[in-house]
């Protein structure tokens, strides 16, 4: 049985400073997928999911979240039903608690309901004992963690990663997987930006790769790997 | 909890202010920042220079004729040029100077009325212990600054366009020379300045008598030449024609002119000593 | 050396006495120095942030000369200043010279560059970011400013403590708007300057030891609220 179709997003075309981007990009995110994103430097990964995230808006094409489009009246919405997950962590200045509450507070929850689900996530990410202490002066994968705790604390729908590996040690490597795993087996589709081909293998259900703002393949990783090798130079 | 920090920090900014201002009188904070005391008195600008101001003559001149009249002196002390540039463009309501034949263009040009001549010193020319020009002793200015040109001795200059600067200039122009060359130094600073300057380099330099006296135990210069006819330093006062500038304070500059012509006045800067020496003599006594 | 032992003994002996006069000087700077500041910055802020934040044509332009007036010496504001606040000024039926206000207009001069170009910089270094992020986590526009804000604030309060270190210590200003009228207009620095082309070494030293003082007690005061804890 096809799995139901999450985000689909048709002919997006993006120009920074006069520079195409982004030309033509057609996609659909699948309810419980992993789909992984690769290509060399600057072909476009990180804007096509700032674009699919609503983080920033497309100068052609458009998005559709569950069959609706998303257009400037509801992407707050939207934005509220997704999580990221950033290449590199930027933690507030304030305490963990405060942090990883923060999503929460966008959305206007209840002083009680807050608590609640910052303390079950803490706990799921083995970072209780943390709470208190000032995000700020944490170490680097500490605060991974903390970050990771930000995002899964809303429940998000889609859940968008962006390089995991850069800059992280292997435990929070490791991690940043066990949750790839978890929340995809949930039903969460999981778009994840990767240079690391066994992680885009042992992960990804599907596998895009792109070049110079194109899409040059979208394959499952068996077929990417048996017939794509010579692409894996460029990354 | 950290915005709470930042709130209190502005309220404390604000409360330091209006505490301050309460501690300096009982006048409103913006009766104080527009320069009010708050007292039902009138302001009267004086424009004088920094040599009247430095010798401490005006704090002695000033609370009498406050006493006796609604006014409030606030004294702006800056050099000859800048004071008759201030009365020019009545930004001062009475100027007391000392250059008379600028005073008297400045009240020909009509831009002052009721000229006095109140007092006056005399200038002094300072030079090291080992006098290098071999002037020490010498009456004549107009041999004194010669000699320092002839031997190329240092010799600092106001440069200022002040009262003493151009009587400088004009001691020169009488001597018949143009000075200039290296040893001939310009400062563009007021007199307390050059005078240290002139310490240091072991320069002469001519200098009203009054900072010398100020300054005579911090430096090492002394006098070399005293008495001529030349160095007999005027000071005028001259209140800023309102007819020119409507806005002055005329009336208040009329009563301060009369004031410092008057006996109590008179006898203030006749008493008037700095380390035992009388510094200006009166003329309307 | 007598100089500096003299100062020390004389700064020791008027703090503790607490000449009158020189409480009344020392008042004046902080009162005019604090009001400046507080302008340039509900000024400044906002202007750093709409300078940072928008993109509008000229900005290059507007933040050369923002820049450009950082290195404007003190007498050329008052310069400028004083053309304007004189009788035969634009603004000279106002009756700014020689007044505290008059001033207070200045240092509001000196210090509105380093306000905005500080802010500036300290928005646009962290903004994209902060911004960024805080729309992933599923801030609304306004809530995400709101945040920018929150985290920007001790870089801002540092722009502000800049400030006033400029205009509490700047004298040429002061002396040329203020005029150094006593019991009026004049300040520590102008003091000072008078002091010391009397020739009064110590004292005016005395008096700078106050200055110092006082702008090390202000600093404190900042830097406390500055800190972070961690």
């Amino acid at each position: 049985m096809e799995k139901q179709i999450i985000l689909t997003v048709q002919n997006i075309v993006k120009y920074y400073d006069n520079q195409k981007v982004l030309n033509a990009i057609d996609l659909e995110v699948r309810a419980g997928t992993v789909l992984a994103l690769m290509g060399p430097n600057g072909s476009g990964k990180t804007t096509l999911i700032k674009i699919l995230s609503s983080l920033e808006e497309a100068d052609k094409g458009e998005v559709y979240y569950q069959g609706e489009l998303i257009n400037k009246e509801n992407s707050l919405n939207f934005r509220r039903q997704i999580g990221f997950i950033w290449q590199k962590t930027l933690l507030y200045n304030a305490s963990v608690y405060n942090n990883v509450a923060l999503g929460l507070q966008f959305r206007n929850y209840s002083e009680d309901k807050i608590k609640d689900k910052v303390d079950s996530t803490l706990d799921r990410l083995g970072i209780v004992d943390l709470k208190e202490r000032n995000a700020k002066s944490l170490s680097g994968g500490q605060q991974q963690k903390v970050s990771i705790a930000r995002t899964l604390v809303t429940d998000p729908q889609i859940i968008f990663i962006d390089e995991p590996n850069t800059s992280l040690d292997l435990e929070s490597i490791e991690l940043v997987e066990k949750i790839i795993k978890e929340e995809s087996q949930a039903g969460v589709p999981i778009v994840l930006i990767t240079h690391n081909f066994y992680q885009a293998k042992n992960l990804g259900d599907e596998i895009i790769f792109m070049k110079e703002g194109e899409k040059v393949t979208h394959e499952t990783p068996a077929e990417f790997f048996e017939q794509r090798e010579e692409l894996l130079r460029y990354v | 909890m950290r915005t709470k920090k930042m709130a209190i920090l502005v309220m404390v900014m604000v409360v330091v202010t209006v505490v301050a201002q309460t501690q300096v009188s009982e006048a409103g904070l913006l009766d104080i920042f527009r320069g009010d005391d708050g007292e039902e008195v009138e302001r009267l600008i004086l424009a004088t220079t920094t040599s009247t101001e430095n010798s401490g003559l005006l704090e002695q001149l000033i609370p009498a004729f406050e006493e006796k009249y609604s006014y409030r002196v606030d004294v702006v002390a800056v050099g000859t040029g800048r004071a008759l540039q201030h009365g020019r463009d009545g930004d001062a309501d009475v100027l007391m100077v000392h250059a008379k034949p600028a005073e008297l263009r400045f009240v020909e040009n009509g831009y002052g009325v009721n000229r006095k001549e109140i007092m006056y010193n005399d200038f002094v020319i300072l030079g090291p212990k080992n006098d290098p020009a071999n002037i020490k002793g010498t009456t004549d200015a107009l041999e004194a600054f010669r000699t320092i040109a002839e031997e190329e001795a240092t010799f600092i200059s106001r440069g200022d366009n002040s009262g003493t600067n151009k009587k400088e200039l004009g001691i020169w122009e009488e001597a018949g020379i143009d000075p200039s060359g290296e040893w001939y130094q310009e400062t563009g600073q007021g007199m307390g300045s050059s005078i240290t300057i002139a310490d240091q380099k072991d320069a002469y330099i001519l200098s009203d008598r009054g900072t010398y006296i100020a300054f005579r135990d911090k430096i090492d210069l002394e006098i070399v030449s005293e008495g001529d006819e030349v160095f007999y330093n005027l000071y005028g006062v001259i209140a800023v024609n309102s007819d020119k500038h409507p806005d002055v304070n005329f009336e208040g500059a009329q009563a301060f002119i009369d004031y410092l012509v008057s006996e109590k006045a008179q006898k203030i800067i006749r008493d008037y000593k700095m380390d035992g020496e009388r510094l200006f003599n009166p003329l309307k006594l | 050396m007598d100089y500096i032992l003299e100062g020390l003994s004389a700064a020791l002996r008027l703090l503790f006495n607490l000449n009158p006069e020189i409480r009344e000087i020392a008042l004046l700077s902080i009162m005019v120095s604090t009001s400046s500041t507080l302008i340039a910055s509900l000024l400044g802020i906002p202007l750093g942030f709409v300078v940072a934040h928008y993109d509008f044509q000229g900005k290059g332009i507007i933040i050369t000369i923002l820049n450009t007036l950082l290195s404007l010496p003190t007498v050329v504001v008052g310069l400028l200043v004083f053309s304007f606040i004189s009788n035969q000024g634009p603004l000279g039926n106002l009756e700014l010279l020689y007044t505290p206000l008059g001033i207070i207009m200045g240092q509001t001069i000196l210090a509105l560059p380093i306000v905005v170009t500080l802010s500036l910089n300290v928005i646009k270094e962290s903004e994209d970011k902060i911004i960024d992020t805080a729309l992933s986590l599923g801030a609304s526009k306004k809530q995400a400013m709101i945040l920018l804000f929150k985290e920007v604030r001790f870089g801002i309060l540092g722009a502000v403590i800049t400030a006033y270190g400029r205009v509490i210590g700047e004298v040429g200003l002061s002396m040329m708007v203020g005029g150094n009228i006593r019991r009026v207009t004049r300040t520590l620095t102008t003091a000072i300057a008078m002091e010391t082309s009397k020739g009064e070494f110590g004292f005016g030293l005395a008096l700078g030891i106050i200055l110092m003082t006082i702008a090390l007690a202000i600093n404190l005061v900042l830097h406390y609220f500055q800190e972070v804890r961690t």
